[in-house]
């Protein structure tokens, strides 16, 4: 699986995965798309930038229907 | 796994996804673009503020601001070596981000804040630190000399021997604060050759505002510095002074206009801003665009790329956090001496944060943890409402409640109320023993004689027309005081009889008053008597709507309203008012209420789980004249009160009003009525506490 789809199950790996989380938080301070897409990469994950940023505007709207509207 | 980047990490990562919504009427598309080079090299702190002149100047400042949390002052300290900034004022400015970020260090508590802000846009060399003004938040810290602690802070940002300002008069500017009024802010001219101080005063009041500024030596006209502060007093909820000190004081006085709002839930701003242009010291398109700033850039609402930093920060969070900029107004200030006219600034700007699901309130109360791990606070039920509702006033002294969140999600247009919730509040508190509530109570009563013209009574918030029921609560406010024969209040009792309707019932607003095209479109608001407005007045010596309070009990011993969802309110006033009449009809129809009122009581003790329905119904059983009838059902319903009082001192906010259409007549019939409650918990704080407080010895 490529893409955006890729992208949006390594966002949702990323929080439920404790390697993928202890990788996350071996990150600097000032890490970049291009080092997040790197670790989605090594995990797995054959996705760009351009997807994570794609991807993460997606799962945040998802997010916020969920908790926020939804929860409301 | 990180890699070296090539562009370095800075406040352009946050910029660049605000810049789109940066108004053009305040920051012109060429001087974004500067601002845009300027943030390049700036610390990557998710935050940033903006100076603009509201006349015709279109100079921007620019702000960033730091706290000692997640290693902010390290970032900074990191940015300034990657930077290569260098020279005096950066060694200074990183030895004391070096003692800051020290919990060991005095400063680290004596600074909550640091501010700093670039001078303009100018070009200058990379590795020059851009020429900036430094602004310290004092934190109010008791046991500890605030002079000496600040004095210390400014010598170790602008070096021993290079102040060019009088050390004896700052120590005044301490020393001449009275009672509940501090300074603030202290900031620091470092662009100067020799640097002068800013001194933030805040909670001054009209009456110490004077003294003040005589005892620090402020050399302009008193009368004037007076007139304005008071004229800006009546449109805003907060003014700090702001004075420059030098050799002498200078001239030049500020005077920093907060409201606890933003627009477009608080109309506040609009009408401050509008008066601001009507007296030449604003731009029209400037007080639009402002009104327009406050809202929230997200990752779905921004077309840039979102900083992978929260992105990553956000993982490593719940699913429940969602990371997201909120774009806020702080503040306008105005100057006197500096121009002809008085000048105005406006501060507004945007910060990071998470977005989060409401916390529920009653686990918290359940649990007697707050979210900080803080343990359940000790004290009375009555002592902790108390705090809570003195520490919830404006620093003008208003309470403010119901900003109008409606059930669709949808925010109404009215913003808050504070006349008619200030009324209520001070009713509340004028009935209480203590000093401290009598005190609020009398302030309370000041700030609405002074808010309108006499005689025409109260409504809602300044914006809306005089009501009924706003009005009627001033009455109460002002009889619990003593105040009942006093001038204003047989005012604006005269007034009140305007609202009686031929059934003897009140409406809530005057024919005409709202300005609606005909009559029948308000005809449910001003042309039909309203119980719960009715139930409000009867207790001011008003015989027809004692009266039409006997007519309108309902079989069940209770009595609805007309603007709440509760029952519980109506009733609760219907049977106050008809208990302290002397017959005995009166009587049987008190005892009906509370039979009711023990019907509603769940076995939980609790009426709904609402707090405020639930004092409500203890309020009608403590008018039962045999307490012990009552008792046990009074005692379930105080001891689910008391487990479900927040550590803060307040009730889930629980008092829900419905809002018909002004053309609609009952709205137990309408299903659409949108409805809101009490969102800052004020309104049923103070109902329980009047409940509680109203207890049978």
């Amino acid at each position: 699986m490529t893409g955006i789809q890729a992208a949006l199950d390594f966002l949702r790996a990323a929080r439920r995965q404790d390697s993928l989380r202890l990788a996350l938080r071996d990150l600097s301070g000032d890490v970049t798309l291009d080092d997040l897409a790197r670790l989605a990469q090594a995990a797995g994950f054959s996705v760009t930038t351009h997807d994570l940023q794609r991807a993460y505007a997606i799962d945040w709207r998802l997010r916020q229907a969920y908790y926020l509207v939804h929860a409301g | 796994m990180s890699s070296a980047r090539a562009v370095l990490p800075s406040l352009a990562d946050s910029f660049d996804l605000l810049a789109p919504s940066l108004p053009p009427a305040l920051i012109p598309p060429a001087l974004t673009s500067e601002l845009r080079q300027l943030t390049r090299r700036l610390a990557p702190l998710p935050r940033a503020g903006f100076e603009v002149r509201l006349g015709s100047s279109s100079r921007v400042d620019l702000q960033q601001w730091l706290t000692t949390r997640d290693h902010e002052p390290q970032i900074l300290r990191e940015h300034i070596r990657r930077a290569g900034w260098s020279g005096p004022t950066a060694g200074r400015l990183d030895e004391f981000l070096a003692r800051w970020s020290d919990p060991a260090d005095p400063l680290h508590v004596a600074c909550a804040e640091l501010w700093l802000e670039f001078d303009g846009t100018a070009q200058i060399a990379s590795t020059e630190l851009p020429p900036l003004s430094l602004f310290l938040a004092l934190a109010a810290v008791d046991g500890t000399n605030r002079f000496q602690t600040t004095a210390a802070m400014i010598a170790a940002l602008i070096g021993e021997g290079r102040a060019g300002f009088s050390r004896m008069i700052l120590e005044r500017c301490f020393d001449a604060c009275p009672d509940g009024a501090l300074i603030s802010h202290v900031g620091l001219m470092l662009g100067r050759p020799k640097p002068s101080v800013r001194v933030n005063v805040k909670r001054l009041d009209g009456e110490s505002l004077p003294d003040y500024l005589s005892h620090v030596g402020w050399p302009g006209a008193l009368p004037v510095a007076v007139g304005v502060f008071e004229e800006l007093r009546r449109l805003v909820d907060r003014i700090a002074i702001c004075l420059d000190i030098g050799v002498a004081v200078s001239p030049e006085l500020g005077f920093e206009c907060a409201l606890d709002g933003q627009p477009p839930a608080d109309p506040d701003w609009s009408a401050f801003l509008g008066k601001l242009v009507e007296w030449g010291w604003c731009n029209r398109a400037k007080r639009e665009a402002l009104v327009g700033w406050p809202g929230l850039t997200t990752p779905a609402s921004s077309s840039a790329s979102w900083p992978a930093p929260l992105i990553r920060d956000e993982l490593l969070q719940g699913a429940d956090r969602l990371s997201a900029f909120e774009r806020r107004l702080s503040h306008v200030k105005i100057t006197l001496g500096r121009t002809r006219l008085p000048e105005a600034k406006a501060y507004f700007g945007y910060f990071h944060t998470w977005l989060r699901p409401p916390l529920d309130h009653d686990d918290i109360g359940h649990s007697g943890i707050d979210p900080d791990g803080r343990k359940e606070p000790s004290g009375r039920p009555i002592d902790r409402a108390l705090g809570f509702l003195l520490a919830r006033r404006t620093q003008s002294g208003w309470w403010r409640d119901f900003s109008g969140v409606l059930s669709d999600d949808r925010r109404w247009r009215a913003g808050a109320s504070d006349e008619w919730v200030t009324a209520y509040v001070g009713a509340v508190l004028a009935g209480l023993a203590s000093d401290r509530a009598q005190r609020a109570a009398r302030d309370g009563w000041a700030l609405l004689v002074e808010r309108r013209p006499p005689g025409i009574g109260w409504g809602f918030n300044r914006l809306a027309p005089p009501d009924a029921d706003s009005t009627a609560w001033g009455l109460r406010l002002a009889a619990a005081l003593g105040q009942g024969a006093s001038p204003p209040a047989r005012r604006s009792r005269e007034a009140l009889n305007g609202y009686i309707l031929a059934d003897g019932g009140l409406a809530t607003y005057r024919d005409g008053a709202l300005g609606l095209p005909s009559a029948a479109d308000s005809v449910g608001w001003s042309r039909t008597a309203h119980v719960c407005v009715t139930a409000a007045a009867a207790c001011l010596g008003c015989r027809p709507a004692l009266e039409f309070l006997r007519r309108a009990q309902r079989e069940d011993g209770s009595w609805t309203g007309y603007w709440w969802e509760d029952a519980e309110y109506t009733t609760a006033l219907a049977a106050d008012a008809l208990h302290a009449t002397p017959g005995s009809a009166d009587q049987e129809r008190v005892e009906a209420a509370a039979v009711w009122a023990v019907g509603r009581i769940g076995l939980d003790g609790s009426v709904r789980q609402s707090a405020f329905a639930t004092a409500l119904c203890v309020r009608i059983l403590n008018l039962v004249d045999d307490p012990a009838v009552t008792r046990d059902h009074r005692r379930r319903c105080i001891a689910w009160l008391s487990a479900h009082q927040r550590p803060d001192g307040a009730w889930p906010p629980s008092a829900r009003l419905r809002v018909p259409g002004p053309e609609v007549a009952n709205p137990a019939g309408v299903e659409s009525c949108t409805s809101t409650f009490d969102d800052a918990g004020v309104f049923t704080t103070a109902t329980v506490l009047m409940a509680l407080a109203s207890e049978p010895a």
